[in-house]
């Protein structure tokens, strides 16, 4: 568990914006401006966080959709970024990903058989009995029998199409999958399934994930640690335990809070005023601020320091800076 | 809230005919929403809750045909309406859909579409008493700026300001019932809840009742006053959301219920209901949830259980609960 399988050091992503009839560039959208953690082997990592942080940003990254405007990503100490030939190969391979609409992620023309089967004829020497047992053998362990083969992506369900998502992420052996917002597309009774399906996959076949979502209420379930990030920058991040025990960032809570519960009644929460301010000019100071209910003077001018609550638990906030160093003088 | 029901839905049975057959999607519905009350419809994809909606609405597609049943809103058939009937009704009940950025004409500023909304349906033609009726109304749904909201584009919006600008079109005309079909499920948590907020506060300032549509149970527990739990196209649980999420009795209820991932529990295994919902072509000849039903009994194959008042105002369809009626 110690081995970081995955690195990745203050990542930047910029887009630029463009106008005009020679693209000059007027600014640039801060999707992901210096995000730094890990994913050790056999860990799952959540990323969580809401529409416009970057989260997802990150994802594309990590799957060389997209490059990185600064930073590093190190996949078993080697910068991804700069892999050639076979080591590129080999990465693609050990990284697969699901994403949240399986019906977009799947080709409607493909069936179940060719869709699973197309990565693993590219990548190993199989006769076509031999293929057709390997297939066969991965939707077993995504809990579909053989009678899916010759299916066409319309002819399934929303969870019986994840699960074919699913067994095609797993089909080249990888080590590492990015989850994408795996269940949101899903009914609350097939998401369980999914979600229990990759609990014992990850055990099966020794997989680390990165989930990405919005849905904190999913996240403790399955996974060791978590990231909380918020306009391309992270603001807590622990061990599953500790975060949902003892949430620190404001922004945390509050995200526990709008959690719909049904034994609890409306007007018992926080709700969070406004929308996340725009990422071409990110708020000076701590990202937060405009929206927190406790911001004060110092928030607005400098960004917050790392404070560490333990040895994994590390939150980005003044409010605890306060609470720490008055402690410490008394 | 008074017990005065403004809308009763009666035997309602509606069918999709599809290339392939006839969808059954709801069958023999019947329910009543009373003046001022938050009735969550929750069931999973073809449960048939949007159809029931969008037959209340009268906006089902041109391949549904009503088979059967009514629909009574304040006293009158919407399903044997007169046409001269049918714009003043029209009116009174509205609907608000999943999708926010579907629902609003890209090519037309808000401005545009808000006015075109008011001058319809409130016969006005004064240009700027339009403009600050709209304002007016941009502004009771909490909406920051609504000046520049006003001449702003669809997709200059986000989401959550876009479900905000529709709902206030769509309080412009005063209606009586709002029909919410999925209005949060696109959106991110935090502005699910301001959304949710939104609408709670705006049905006590309006005195609206609201038809509140979702997949999400612990949703329709924290705002719904009654829950209508519908599985298959029919309704399998019907109590005051207190009640059903204390005593849940339907064996799918009590799965939709161990299925919501809590964040005070510690898990080793999710909870999940087996299996997948039927082919909505051919309707089990028995109890709908028989084919994922733990507590299944040959008798649940052979019969169909009817929705009976089990307990005070708890009503229930299921063979588990015969016999000792009230």
């Amino acid at each position: 568990m110690n081995t970081a399988l995955l690195r990745i050091e203050d990542l930047k992503k910029y887009f630029p914006i463009r106008v005009g009839l020679f693209g000059k560039v007027v600014g640039y959208i801060k999707a992901v401006d210096g995000v730094s953690f890990n994913v050790d082997a056999g860990e799952v990592v959540s990323l969580v966080g809401e529409s416009g942080s970057g989260k997802t940003t990150i994802a594309r990254c990590l799957l060389l959709l997209e490059k990185p405007t600064s930073g590093k990503i190190l996949y078993d100490s080697e910068d991804i970024t700069q892999l050639r030939g076979e080591k590129l190969r080999n990465y693609r391979r050990s990284v697969q990903a699901v994403f949240q609409n399986p019906f977009l992620s799947l080709d409607p023309r493909m069936n179940v058989f060719q869709i699973i089967s197309e990565p693993v004829k590219n990548s190993m020497k199989l006769s076509r009995e031999e293929l057709l047992e390997y297939v066969s053998s991965l939707l077993e362990l995504v809990g579909l029998d053989k009678s899916f083969l010759d299916k066409y992506p319309h002819e399934l369900s929303g969870g019986q199409a994840q699960r074919v998502a699913i067994a095609r992420a797993i089909s080249l052996k990888p080590k590492l999958i990015i989850l994408d917002e795996p269940t949101s597309a899903l009914d609350v009774s097939v998401q369980a399934q999914i979600l229990n399906l990759l609990a014992d996959l990850k055990k099966e076949l020794s997989l680390s994930y990165l989930l990405i979502t919005h849905d904190l209420s999913i996240v403790k379930y399955i996974s060791d640690r978590i990231i909380i990030i918020y306009l391309g920058k992270i603001m807590e991040t622990g061990s599953s335990e500790e975060i949902f025990e003892n949430p620190l960032h404001p922004y945390t809570r509050i995200l526990f809070s709008s959690i719909p519960d049904p034994y609890r009644k409306f007007g018992e929460r926080v709700i969070l005023r406004g929308e996340p301010p725009s990422p071409v000019n990110p708020p000076p100071g701590c990202r937060f601020h405009t929206r927190c209910p406790y911001a004060i003077d110092i928030c607005r001018k400098q960004e917050p320091p790392e404070i560490k609550s333990s040895l994994i638990h590390k939150v980005y906030c003044w409010l605890h800076t306060e609470k720490h160093s008055s402690e410490t003088k008394t | 809230m008074t017990d005065q029901p403004i809308l009763q839905v009666e035997n309602l049975t509606i069918d999709y005919v599809v290339l392939d057959g006839i969808i059954k999607a709801v069958r023999n519905v019947s329910f009543t929403i009373n003046e001022g009350e938050v009735v969550c419809l929750v069931g999973e994809s073809g449960s048939g809750k949007t159809t029931v909606g969008l037959a209340i609405s009268r906006a089902l597609p041109e391949n549904a045909i009503i088979r059967e049943g009514r629909i009574i809103f304040k006293g009158r058939d919407l399903l044997n309406l007169e046409i001269r009937d049918k714009s003043t009704i029209e009116d009174k009940v509205m609907m608000i859909f999943q999708d926010p950025a579907a629902t609003l004409n890209p090519l037309f500023k808000v401005g545009e579409i808000f006015s075109d909304v008011i001058k319809h349906h409130l016969k006005l033609s004064d240009q700027l008493k339009i403009r600050e009726k709209a304002l007016e109304f941009l502004k009771a749904v909490e909406l920051p700026d609504p000046e520049r909201i006003f001449n702003s584009y669809p997709h200059e919006l986000s989401g959550g300001m876009l479900q905000r600008v529709i709902i206030a079109i769509t309080l412009s005309v005063n209606p009586k019932l709002l029909i919410a079909d999925e209005p949060t499920t696109m959106l991110d948590v935090t502005l699910q809840a301001q959304i949710l907020d939104l609408l709670i506060n705006l049905k006590k300032k309006f005195g609206l009742s609201i038809l509140f549509i979702t997949h999400n149970l612990s949703i329709a527990a924290e705002i719904g006053d009654r829950i209508i739990v519908m599985y298959g196209g029919e309704i399998v649980e019907e109590a005051s959301s207190e009640e059903l999420l204390k005593n849940p009795l339907h064996p799918y209820t009590k799965g939709l219920l161990e299925c919501i991932p809590k964040t005070h529990i510690k898990y080793s295994k999710l909870k999940s209901i087996p299996g997948m919902i039927f082919d909505l072509r051919n309707p089990p000849l028995g109890c709908v949830f028989v084919d994922r039903c733990t507590e299944a009994t040959d008798l649940c194959r052979k019969d169909k259980p009817r929705l009976i008042e089990f307990l005070k105002n708890h009503k229930v369809a299921c063979h588990l609960y015969r016999g000792s009626t009230k």
